[in-house]
């Protein structure tokens, strides 16, 4: 039988069968891509949202004690008002260009706040809410996300630490 | 089953328009199911949506347009199974970019499924969504197969306003969220036409 002996460099692209190198997805022989995904991370999707890597966004949960037990409308209305004061070193012509939003859970029953602009906050409530309930401390989530005066990151951070003192 | 995938600025009052158009189903005996997304750690629009006693699957750790995406295609292939409902709606952070959000359906989702996309613009705020936050806005109603203009009352569009969504969004229907539709059957009615639901 003839032996038949290769001169050639051996590679992927040789054809003669006998010096398949390793495939893989990084060999870069270009015939078998790797099995695309969304999670990847190949980073030939074009997915990445630099928005979001740009953007502030800050999210705290705890506890905020009052002074003394108030009404549950008054309660409500001393948190807003601590919370639209963060809003303002976030916001652009009082416009927060992104979002403030929290939950509020008390003995009086659950209450969202959104704000997009500082003099409008938007209360719903969530289920039942008793307006007269005696209310001594809250649990408060609270989402700050904006795309606008990002530097005020620390500031933010300062009054939100205040807020559940 | 038809996927209905919400975007659309911080603030612009998806979960609100959602919570709205879970009922209009309901009424009309539709079954659903909520994909709720959101960026911060601490979840507030699920709590909002759970009032709807519908079942919400929360996404957290990052935005589906981009950083889990894998998980958002996992999350409807999870209740697809196991809930199988008329729709599925996605509520996407409002960060989110909505311009890949079909192709990612069409490369990695189950054959079959419809997507509509949604996009809700707060007129409140148009001045700085077509300025300063261009950017987003343009890849959010340029992915919209309906954009919603929600807070009319604070902002009216205007004959600028529609030119500009005709620019930025020819191939979106373009709805104004007014006084009549607040009635959930409305909206899930206009809603349905529009996108063809």
């Amino acid at each position: 039988m003839h032996d038949h002996h290769h001169t050639h460099e051996h590679g992927p692209d040789c054809g003669c069968g006998s010096g398949a190198h390793e495939h893989g997805p990084d060999c870069g022989c270009g015939e078998h891509a790797h099995e695309h995904g969304p999670d990847c991370d190949c980073g030939c999707h074009g997915h990445g949202n630099s928005v979001i890597d740009d953007a502030l966004i800050l999210s705290r949960s705890g506890t905020v004690r009052f002074e003394k037990p108030l009404r549950a409308d008054s309660a409500l209305d001393a948190l807003v008002r601590k919370i639209q004061e963060i809003c303002e070193a976030v916001a652009v012509d009082r416009v927060i260009l992104g979002h403030v939003k929290a939950l509020i859970q008390c003995e009086a029953g659950q209450a969202a706040l959104s704000i997009t602009r500082v003099d409008a906050p938007d209360v719903t409530v969530v289920g039942a809410w008793r307006d007269d309930a005696a209310v001594s401390e809250c649990r408060l989530s609270l989402n700050i996300l904006s795309v606008a005066n990002t530097g005020a990151r620390e500031s933010v951070e300062a009054l939100v630490a205040g807020l559940f003192e | 089953m038809k996927i209905i995938i919400f975007g659309g600025f911080l603030g612009s009052g998806k979960t609100t328009v959602i919570g709205r158009l879970i009922k209009g189903l309901v009424d009309a005996g539709r079954t659903c199911a909520i994909i709720e997304n959101e960026i911060g750690e601490v979840g507030i629009d699920d709590a909002l949506l759970r009032e709807a006693k519908v079942e919400v699957t929360p996404l957290f750790g990052g935005c589906v347009c981009c950083q889990i995406s894998g998980s958002l295609i996992e999350a409807v292939g999870r209740i697809q199974d196991q809930i199988a409902p008329d729709y599925i709606i996605v509520e996407m952070t409002g960060l989110a970019l909505m311009d890949g959000i079909q192709e990612l359906f069409e490369k990695y989702g189950r054959p079959g499924v419809e997507v509509r996309t949604v996009c809700v613009v707060d007129m409140s705020r148009w001045k700085y969504l077509v300025t300063a936050l261009a950017h987003i806005f343009d890849h959010q109603v340029g992915g919209a197969d309906v954009v919603l203009l929600n807070k009319v009352d604070v902002e009216a569009p205007t004959d600028r306003t529609f030119e500009t969504l005709r620019e930025k969004a020819p191939q979106a229907k373009v709805v104004v969220l007014d006084e009549a539709l607040k009635d959930p059957g409305a909206l899930w009615a206009k809603l349905a036409e529009c996108a063809a639901l």
